[in-house]
């Protein structure tokens, strides 16, 4: 058995309401120009509310087949059939279930549960690409990181030497209400860190991400996840369990809290997690890291979130950009090294939190690898 | 890759409607927090305490989540009433273990994993990666499904509307005396088949140890 062998990022690809593919969002969140819009047809009481549809003519599931095609094009393999999928999802086909119902008059007659529950994103997927293996992990808004995590597990163990990770939401009347219901959906597009911030944008996204044993030139160094074991829908408010995930990837990176310049955080625009989040990063990171939330630009992917902050995370190392926070006018924290400004700057370990219903947490430290000429 | 699981312990239980004989008043003291634990949630605190659990991680599956909750709430969205809150957060998949998390004190890692038919599988494959750290893991499969129009999706002709198998593991070098295989349970939800499978092995064993393959 191959033990702790090294874990790479190969491929990533993306598609938001901010961007159809990985530069083109990237190009956003440095531009500050935002997918989040205004829609009227969501919100069961009629009112407005503000997500982050994706605009395209493709359906949801076509643009994840797109992309999830794009990766194997751009990569050495042939085809997926000595691949593991992990697949990371909060709502599955919940959209699907939601027009069948609606078409049906309320009857569950045509409810088809491979395309209805949480599996439908893997059914989609294996049928087209017939992967070696699959497993689908369903943990609200880290399902992707979760998923990450476990394929980290999966080549380090040696079990497998390539793992496709997609991390994939769609909106859904039932999450767009579903969040309006608990009062932590804003009326306008989020704020996160912001002393007047109202909530978060329910959007949606598709992350996929190519992991491999082979050496390329961002390292997957270090996975952490914990439990707030505190409450079902608030944070621990000293965001102790978010500390602990944080403390647990630098562990298992190797590294210390001051080697970490960057944070992407999970930024919601929720009154409970900023403030959690920004506490628990004050406590652990006393040097001063940049931070950002680039969820104001996305909104929040729930259960692709971790997936495709990671993307943004390899970039930001790869581009040598470390982005700003839009929509932020006066921060709530002002020991927080929040970004103003995108800044240019060589670094070498970012760290991207995802938090989650229930008190799910998970942190993931990348490292950009250095050429040796 | 082959990992053999040693199953330390294991429980197991199931009704045609309901789950009876829970014991929450005693698992769960406070009793704000036992009004508002769900149906798979409940299931899950009773199999942790027939198992010995304390605090290991956890690898909990669920092929639909909690089916009434969402049921709740694809008829709001279809009638135009306002959704509940409660039935939105109860809807998450993770809700069930997030509740044993609260109520045990667990900070550790506690992940749900979600494939329909082969949802036990799944638990089984997860736990077996997870549990080469070399600590032990709990491993839980629930699905509860008892709602106003249940036989209308019901297509297996599941007759156990409740039903769950928990297994308490760790890794070991031992040759295993346990494969998985397919065996169906007709009037169990498929989702937990594999599952109760090795469950039923193992109490029939005096040292059951599972190879699991993935």
């Amino acid at each position: 058995m191959q033990k702790n062998r090294a874990v790479y990022i190969d491929k990533t690809d993306l598609c938001c309401s901010a961007g159809l593919y990985k530069d083109e969002l990237f190009q956003s969140i440095i531009l500050g120009d935002t997918g989040i819009r205004y829609y009227e047809d969501y919100l069961i009481d009629g009112s407005t509310c503000a997500i982050g549809k994706i605009v395209s003519t493709g359906a949801f599931d076509t643009l994840m087949l797109n992309r999830v095609k794009s990766i194997l094009e751009s990569s050495d393999l042939d085809n997926f059939h000595n691949t593991f999928l992990v697949v990371g999802t909060s709502v599955g086909g919940m959209a699907w279930a939601e027009d069948k119902f609606i078409k049906t008059e309320g009857s569950y007659r045509d409810i088809v549960l491979e395309k209805q529950s949480i599996y439908s994103i893997s059914h989609i997927l294996n049928r087209e690409f017939k992967f070696k293996d699959s497993i689908t992990f369903s943990t609200a808004c880290t399902s992707s990181s979760n998923a990450i995590v476990f394929a980290k597990e999966l080549i380090e163990n040696g079990a497998y030497d390539t793992v496709l990770v997609v991390g994939a939401d769609s909106i859904s009347y039932t999450t767009v209400n579903g969040f309006n219901a608990l009062g932590v959906l804003s009326n306008n597009p989020c704020r996160p860190f912001d002393s007047s911030r109202d909530g978060m944008s329910v959007s949606e996204g598709i992350g996929v991400i190519l992991l491999s044993s082979k050496t390329t030139d961002i390292k997957l160094l270090g996975v952490g996840c914990s439990s707030d074991a505190y409450n079902i829908t608030h944070p621990h408010p000293e965001g102790k369990g978010a500390i602990l995930a944080m403390q647990n990837a630098l562990e298992n990176a190797g590294i210390s809290s001051k080697e970490i310049e960057y944070i992407n955080t999970h930024g919601t625009g929720t009154i409970a997690n900023d403030k959690a989040e920004g506490e628990a990063i004050l406590e652990l990171f006393s040097h001063n890291p940049w931070v950002s939330s680039t969820k104001s630009i996305t909104g929040h992917t729930l259960g692709a979130c971790g997936a495709i902050e990671l993307i943004i995370s390899a970039m930001v190392l790869q581009k040598g950009i470390v982005p700003k926070n839009f929509n932020l006018k006066n921060q709530e924290l002002a020991e927080l090294n929040l970004t103003k400004e995108n800044i240019s700057t060589d670094i070498e370990y970012v760290l991207s939190n995802a938090f989650a219903f229930g008190g799910n947490n998970v942190s993931i430290i990348l490292q950009r690898v250095k050429s040796e000429d | 890759m082959k990992i053999n699981l040693k199953i330390l312990n294991s429980s197991y239980i199931s009704a045609s409607k309901k789950c009876e004989g829970l014991n929450e008043k005693e698992l769960v003291k406070n009793m704000m927090l036992r009004r508002r634990l769900t149906r798979s949630a409940r299931i899950a605190i009773y199999l942790a305490s027939k198992v010995g659990y304390s605090n290991e991680r956890v690898v909990f599956g669920s092929a639909y989540g909690e089916v009434k909750a969402t049921v709740d709430i694809i008829n709001s969205i279809y009638h135009k009433t306002l959704l509940s809150p409660t039935a939105f957060q109860n809807s998450v998949h993770n809700t069930p273990v997030s509740y044993l998390s609260i109520v045990s004190g667990n900070t550790g890692e506690i992940i749900t994993v979600s494939d329909l038919f082969n949802t036990s599988l799944s638990v089984l494959k997860t736990g077996a990666i997870k549990a080469l750290n070399g600590d032990r893991l709990l491993l839980l499969s629930i699905d509860t499904f008892d709602f106003d129009g249940v036989k209308e999706i019901n297509r297996c002709n599941v007759t156990e509307l409740e039903s769950g198998v928990a297994l308490l593991v760790e890794v070991t070098d031992q040759k295993a005396n346990i494969a998985i295989t397919d065996k169906k349970y007709g009037e169990i939800s498929p989702s937990l088949w594999h599952m109760l499978d090795v469950y039923n092995s193992a109490k029939e064993l005096d040292n059951p140890v599972v190879e699991v393959e993935i």
